[in-house]
């Protein structure tokens, strides 16, 4: 498994974080979480991930904001990290919305199961 | 009434003027060409007559002078007379004035001018007179020898007195004798051969008695002025006096010019008179006969006077015709403007009644006829009006009380009916509506543009997803507009509005509240299935054959859970408009392998069989999205399997029809009845059927497929039902790269993620 190696997941929801996490961490990622917005800039001061897997429904800012910022700012130095949007919003307007601001990815939380994930960011390899 | 009169008056006063015209002109022409004719006639006889008059009376007056001076020259002659040899001398005056009436004085001169011997009627006269200073006497040296004859003068009893004066000289022999004129009174070289003058006084009263006693027509005269343009005689005596000189009197002057003919002058009292001046022979004077212009016109003054009586008889003839005629005219004239004013308040049977056989009768009863045909229309536009009432009121009634908004426009685009619907939703009131402009009022908008109705074209058009701002909201509306043809009322458009707004809303609060719940239920859902997926082998192992079954029917039914939960998404996706396809150029025949494949694990252990045919070797391409069609071809095996009892068969066939692919499902199940095959593929069908067999999953499922194969222009369906078993199909078009090439780059890139994560969505089962 070579490439994307550093996964950023963020996702306000503990249980679903933790069920990701370890699956991840039993797949030997090096995984960093963030619960919100402004946890995901403080970790990306130190932390370059490959990956980001990133939920739209986040207390504060939402996920598409974030990709906005994260697409459009050069400071957080990820115009062209992958970022996969894991989110249960199936809803037209959103998921059009999260392509046009540059996502790679769109997965709907509830049809995949843990051990999907490192499929689908292997999947992101270029 | 007042306004009758003014016509009346109008009419009479131009048949007057036309009747007086007529009469009047030709006569007055008539007479103003015969009485200039006859005055210039009559002018011309006077002057004629004045001419000879004035010739006959200058013949007269030159002839008194003449007998008078050639009898005085003859006396002249007399030696004794020229010698003064007494009495000889003296005797020949005294018969001279004894044989001459008209002679009041005789006198015999020196050539010194004094009186040597003088005769009156009385004799002698003792008292003899110096002349040297007299007119008389200077006149005579003065004109060399000559005759003089005076001015006149008048005496104290105003009798006219003239003087003559005849020269004395020698006698000139060689001349006859006989013939005696003033021309030839003797010899004369110098002042010194005169040897004394003979000196006569007359009266000449019987000479002016027949001269200015001379009548010309009525009024004319004569008179008679002198070389200098002095008054020598005139009838009016008292004139005579005072205004001696007359040289300014126009003929006067003109005479003293040398103008002898006949003309118009002004006379001395300031009158248009005609003059003839004549001159005399003897004495440098002139006889003037004139005649005021009126008196030589006299004669057509008559001829006037009748004229005149004439053309006023005429007149009055005119005006009593006229008058009459005016009746004759007027009377049926005002018949006729009662019948049309009693026909304009509306009394149709008012008929006139013409008696003359003319124009007029003709013209009342077309009139008569005329009010027929009006009463006749006007009872039938009555009752059409009251019909039209009636339809109105109906039709009023019809549009006030339905719910839906109703407009109708004039061909200017105007409001001219709106109903209290229409009003609100722009917050109005009908009545502040009408005559405005509809697309003023109602700013139509559609996918957030400004969206124009059809107006002008002819015909019924359908508007569905309109937007209406109203304040912060916006209405969603649906047209309906009706355009008519638009000469044929003043109507030209009737718009229908339906309000969609609430119903609108309802669907949307339903279908957000589908989409908000999904989410809720799938992340429980996700939580669920993805820490019972944790549960790692050896954990299992450690479960008993019972609890392993257990922790199986878990997961089967999380996952049944989260197969519904995405059909309710698919459902609300279709209801908002929002279902879409990411076409690709598909190779169904794989596909379908594929999905059959994916079933037939489950169907082994119902101990069922499940079995692919296809009559095309290879590949069958067909334009569609491959997430989509896996849905529908898992939706109808997975019911087939459902419905087929232990044991039995589930066939998938592909088959090509012209230009189509077709896919069948068959199964020999228990078979679809018939009374519940219409609702099979509706979403009515789905609710009753989920609600009942919810479990079972089937209507949802049928719903979307149709949903899904109609986007992909196919179409879905059950054979008829035969007793036994059902065989649910689709049909898709065949690829061609000119239909279809280009929907598919334009999806390209959306197509490859939504792909990526649907195929993995809807891949596992």
């Amino acid at each position: 498994m070579a490439g994307l190696k550093n996964v950023l997941l963020v996702e306000d929801d503990p249980m679903i974080r933790e069920m990701y996490r370890i699956i991840l961490v039993d797949r030997q990622y090096k995984i960093e979480m963030a619960g919100n917005s402004e946890e995901l800039f403080k970790k990306l001061e130190t932390f370059h991930p490959d990956c980001i897997l990133l939920d739209v429904m986040l207390p504060g800012m939402s996920g598409l904001e974030i990709l906005k910022l994260l697409r459009t700012d050069p400071k957080y130095g990820c115009q062209k990290t992958k970022i996969v949007i894991l989110s249960n919003l199936a809803q037209r307007s959103v998921t059009d919305s999260a392509i046009e601001l540059g996502a790679d990815g769109y997965v709907i939380k509830s049809d995949i199961l843990p051990k999907d994930l490192p499929e689908i960011i292997s999947s992101l390899e270029d | 009434m007042h306004q009758r009169k003014m016509i009346r008056l109008k009419i009479s006063s131009k048949v007057l003027i036309y009747f007086l015209v007529i009469a009047l002109l030709p006569l007055f022409v008539v007479t103003t060409l015969l009485v200039n004719s006859a005055k210039s006639q009559l002018l011309e006889a006077a002057k004629t007559k004045q001419q000879i008059i004035a010739n006959k009376t200058a013949e007269s007056v030159d002839n008194f002078l003449a007998d008078k001076i050639n009898l005085l020259v003859f006396q002249s002659r007399d030696y004794s007379i020229r010698k003064f040899i007494e009495p000889d001398s003296s005797q020949n005056l005294a018969v001279l004035i004894r044989q001459d009436a008209d002679l009041e004085k005789v006198s015999l001169l020196d050539p010194k001018g004094v009186e040597k011997v003088a005769f009156n009627k009385q004799g002698p006269v003792s008292k003899l007179t110096n002349y040297s200073d007299s007119d008389a006497y200077n006149a005579v040296i003065f004109l060399k020898g000559r005759e003089f004859v005076s001015s006149v003068s008048y005496n104290k009893n105003g009798d006219p007195l003239i003087t003559i004066a005849v020269p004395l000289l020698e006698n000139d022999f060689s001349q006859n004798l006989d013939n005696l004129s003033q021309a030839n009174l003797g010899i004369y070289k110098s002042s010194d051969d005169i040897k004394g003058i003979l000196l006569a006084n007359y009266n000449i009263s019987d000479l002016w008695q027949s001269v200015l006693s001379t009548k010309i027509g009525q009024g004319g005269y004569a008179y008679v002025v002198d070389g200098l343009g002095n008054l020598v005689a005139h009838p009016n005596k008292k004139y005579l006096a005072t205004h001696q000189k007359i040289a300014k009197v126009q003929a006067v002057s003109e005479f003293i010019n040398g103008q002898e003919d006949t003309r118009q002058t002004v006379s001395e009292v300031g009158l248009d008179v005609i003059s003839t001046p004549h001159k005399l022979v003897h004495s440098g004077w002139a006889v003037i006969v004139e005649e005021p212009v009126t008196s030589v016109y006299a004669g057509v003054n008559s001829f006037i006077k009748l004229s005149a009586i004439i053309i006023l008889s005429a007149a009055v003839l005119s005006i009593i015709t006229s008058l009459i005629f005016r009746n004759q005219l007027l009377i049926p004239i005002r018949k006729l403007t009662f019948g049309a004013k009693k026909l304009g308040s509306g009394d149709f049977d008012h008929k006139i009644a013409i008696n003359s056989n003319d124009e007029l009768r003709e013209l009342a009863t077309t009139f008569n006829n005329m009010g027929l045909n009006i009463k006749q229309l006007v009872s039938n536009l009555e009752s059409r009006n009251v019909h039209l009432f009636i339809e109105q009121t109906k039709l009023n009634g019809i549009i006030g009380s339905v719910s839906d908004g109703i407009i109708a426009l004039n061909a200017k685009g105007e409001i001219v009916t709106v109903n209290p619907p229409a009003a609100k939703l722009i917050n109005k009131q009908a009545a502040e509506l009408y005559g405005k402009i509809m697309t003023d009022l109602y700013p139509w908008e559609r996918e957030s543009k400004h969206f124009a109705p059809e107006l002008q074209k002819p015909g019924l058009y359908h508007y569905t997803d309109l937007v209406l701002p109203r304040g912060s909201d916006v209405l969603y509306l649906d047209l309906m507009v009706t355009v008519i043809e638009q000469k044929q009322s003043e109507v030209a458009a009737i718009i229908s509005i339906h309000d969609q707004t609430q119903a609108r809303e309802l669907d949307y609060m339903k279908l957000d509240f589908v989409a908000i719940a999904a989410h809720e239920l799938r992340t429980p859902l996700t939580v669920i299935q993805g820490y019972l997926s944790l549960l790692n082998a050896d954990a299992i192992k450690q479960l008993t054959i019972y609890n392993i079954e257990n922790l199986q029917k878990a997961i089967t039914g999380t996952t049944q859970l989260r197969n519904l939960i995405n059909k309710l998404l698919s459902i609300a996706r279709i209801e908002r408009g929002e279902m879409e396809i990411n076409i690709g150029k598909l190779d169904l025949p794989k596909l379908v392998k594929e999905i059959v494949g994916q079933h037939a694990t489950a169907a082994s252990q119902k101990e069922q069989r499940i079995a692919f045919n296809s009559s095309v070797a290879g590949h069958v391409f067909v334009p569609g999205d491959i997430s989509s069609l896996s849905e529908v071809l898992n939706n109808l095996i997975g019911n087939a399997l459902k419905f087929t009892e232990a044991g039995g068969t589930v066939q998938v066939n592909l088959k090509m029809i012209n230009d189509m692919v077709r896919v069948e499902v068959v199964d020999d199940g228990p078979g679809v009845p018939t009374e519940l095959r219409a609702r099979l593929f509706t979403k009515f069908y789905r609710v009753e059927r989920s609600l009942i067999a919810g479990s079972r999953g089937t209507g949802l499922g049928l719903y979307i497929s149709k949903t899904i194969i109609e986007l992909h222009h196919g179409k879905i369906g059950i054979e008829p039902y035969t007793g036994k078993g059902s065989t649910f199909y689709f049909t898709l078009p065949i690829y061609d790269p000119k239909k279809h090439g280009m929907l598919i780059s334009n999806k390209k890139e959306a197509g490859g993620i939504h792909g990526w994560f649907k195929k993995r969505a809807t891949g596992r089962r």
